[in-house]
C-alpha cells in the first residue's frame, strides 16, 4: 500500500512538472519526434479500416493515383499558390476539439499557419508540423478564430468554432451588419506568404442573431465541409 | 480480490509486454481506427484499457501504465503535456482497487465513472490551461457513451488477461 502511494505521488509530481514545463517552454520537439514515429502507423491503420467508414468510402479507388488526383481536383486552390496534398490519418481525442493529423509535413513544404482546404473552401490551418505529418486546427475547433467577410454586404466579422461538427459562430463588428440566410462567408485573409489568402469560401449563413450580445451581431454559419468526413486535404504551402 | 496479490502473482516481463502492446493498440484504435470507421476519437478507449490493465495488475502497475498511456495521448494532442499523464496515473491507481466481479459500488459502475471522469478531466483541464472555450456538444456524448461501451467491451477479458500475465 505504501509502495503504491509512493508510486502515485512520484507520478503526480512528474505530471505536474511536465505541465509547468510545457506551459513555460511550449517546446514542440517531443511532439514532433512522437508524430514522426506514430503518424506512419496511424496512416496504415486508417488505410486498412477506412473501407468500413465514411472517411474513405471508395478506398480501393482512392489508392489509385488517378482517382486521388480527381479528389484533389475538386479542391480549388487560389491561383499563384504552391500546394501539397495530404490525407487525414488521425483525430484529436479531447471532447469537442476539432483537430486532425494529416500525412504530410515539413518534407513536403508544409509550415505552421498554412491554410488547409477541402472541396468547397477553407477548413482549417496548420498549427504544428513534423517531418512527415502536420496538425490541422479545423475552423470548428473552439480555439479557432478566422476573420471573415459576408457576401454580398462585405461586412467584417470573426468566425469562431463551436465544436467538431457544430456550426460556426460569427461575431460582426457592426450592430447594423447586413446578412441573410444562405449568404456566403469568405476569408478576410492576409498578404502573408504562407497564411490564409483572402476570399476563400469558409461557410454559409444559416441562422441570424443566434446569440444575444451587447454590441454587434452574432450569426450562425455552416462550414463548407463536414468536419467528421474529411479525407483528402490541400495545404497552401507558399505564395509563388 | 485485492490489488496486491494480482500484482504480486504477475510475471513481470510478460506484464510489461502486455501493458506496452495493450496501450499501443488502444492508442491506434482511439486516434486512427475509430475516426476511420466514422466514430469519434473522443471515445476514451485508451483510458478504458488502463482500467482493464489496472484491474489485472494492481494499483502501482495501473498508475505507471496510466501515466505512460496519458503521456502518449498528450504527445498526440494539441493540449498541455502532462495533463493526460496526470489523469491517467490517478485513473490507474484508483482502478487497481476495483472489484469488477461485483456489481456494486466498487465494481463495474465505478469503472464507468472513473473512465468518464479521467477523459472529462483531460478535456476540461486542457481547455482551461490552453484558454480554449469549453463547449459541450457531440464530443461529450461520444466520451460518456463511448466510455461505458469501451469498459463493457474490455472488462470481460480480464480473466483471460490474468492467465496471460501469470
Amino acid at each position: 500500500m505504501a509502495r503504491t502511494r509512493t508510486v502515485v505521488v512520484v507520478l503526480v509530481a512528474a505530471s505536474l512538472a511536465l505541465i509547468l514545463w510545457d506551459l513555460r517552454a511550449s517546446d514542440q520537439t517531443l511532439r514532433q519526434v512522437s508524430a514522426d514515429v506514430v503518424a506512419p502507423v496511424q496512416r496504415t491503420v486508417t488505410s486498412v479500416f477506412a473501407p468500413f467508414g465514411a472517411w474513405a468510402r471508395q478506398v480501393e479507388e482512392f489508392s489509385d493515383p488517378a482517382v486521388r488526383s480527381d479528389e484533389v481536383a475538386r479542391i480549388s486552390a487560389p491561383a499563384g499558390w504552391a500546394t501539397a496534398t495530404g490525407r487525414v490519418v488521425a483525430a484529436d481525442i479531447a471532447g469537442d476539439r476539432a483537430v486532425v493529423t494529416i500525412d504530410i509535413g515539413r518534407d513536403e513544404g508544409v509550415r505552421r499557419s498554412n491554410a488547409v482546404l477541402a472541396p468547397g473552401g477553407l477548413v482549417g490551418q496548420i498549427t504544428a508540423v513534423s517531418g512527415q505529418s502536420a496538425v490541422v486546427l479545423l475552423v470548428t475547433d473552439p480555439g479557432s478564430e478566422v476573420g471573415v467577410r459576408v457576401l454580398p454586404s462585405k461586412e467584417i466579422g470573426v468566425a469562431s468554432g463551436q465544436g467538431m461538427d457544430a456550426d460556426l459562430r460569427v461575431d460582426f463588428l457592426s450592430p447594423a451588419a447586413a446578412a441573410s440566410p444562405d449568404d456566403a462567408l469568405v476569408t478576410l485573409g492576409s498578404t502573408a506568404a504562407d497564411g490564409i489568402p483572402p476570399d476563400l469560401p469558409i461557410g454559409t449563413v444559416t441562422a441570424l442573431d443566434s446569440a444575444p450580445v451587447a454590441s454587434g451581431r452574432v450569426i450562425g454559419a455552416r462550414p463548407v465541409a463536414g468536419m467528421t468526413s474529411l479525407e483528402t486535404l490541400l495545404v497552401l504551402t507558399e505564395r509563388r | 480480490m485485492s490489488a496486491l496479490p494480482a500484482a504480486a502473482s504477475a510475471h513481470a516481463p510478460r506484464a510489461v509486454a502486455v501493458c506496452v502492446v495493450g496501450v499501443a493498440v488502444a492508442f491506434l484504435v482511439q486516434t486512427a481506427l475509430l475516426p476511420a470507421v466514422g466514430l469519434s476519437a473522443a471515445v476514451p478507449f485508451v483510458y478504458a484499457t488502463v482500467v482493464l490493465l489496472a484491474v489485472v495488475l494492481g494499483s502501482s502497475a495501473g498508475a505507471l501504465t496510466g501515466f505512460a498511456a496519458g503521456l502518449l495521448l498528450d504527445l498526440s494532442s494539441v493540449g498541455t503535456l502532462g495533463v493526460g499523464a496526470l489523469s491517467g496515473c490517478l485513473l490507474g491507481a484508483a482502478a487497481g482497487r476495483l472489484h469488477p466481479d461485483r456489481w456494486w459500488f466498487s465494481g463495474v459502475p465505478t469503472a464507468f465513472a472513473l473512465v468518464i471522469a479521467a477523459a472529462g478531466a483531460f478535456t476540461v483541464l486542457n481547455a482551461w490551461l490552453g484558454q480554449v472555450p469549453l463547449v459541450f456538444a457531440q464530443g461529450w456524448l461520444w466520451l460518456i457513451l463511448g466510455g461505458v461501451a469501451s469498459v463493457t467491451l474490455l472488462l470481460p477479458t480480464r480473466t483471460w488477461l490474468r492467465a496471460v500475465v501469470r
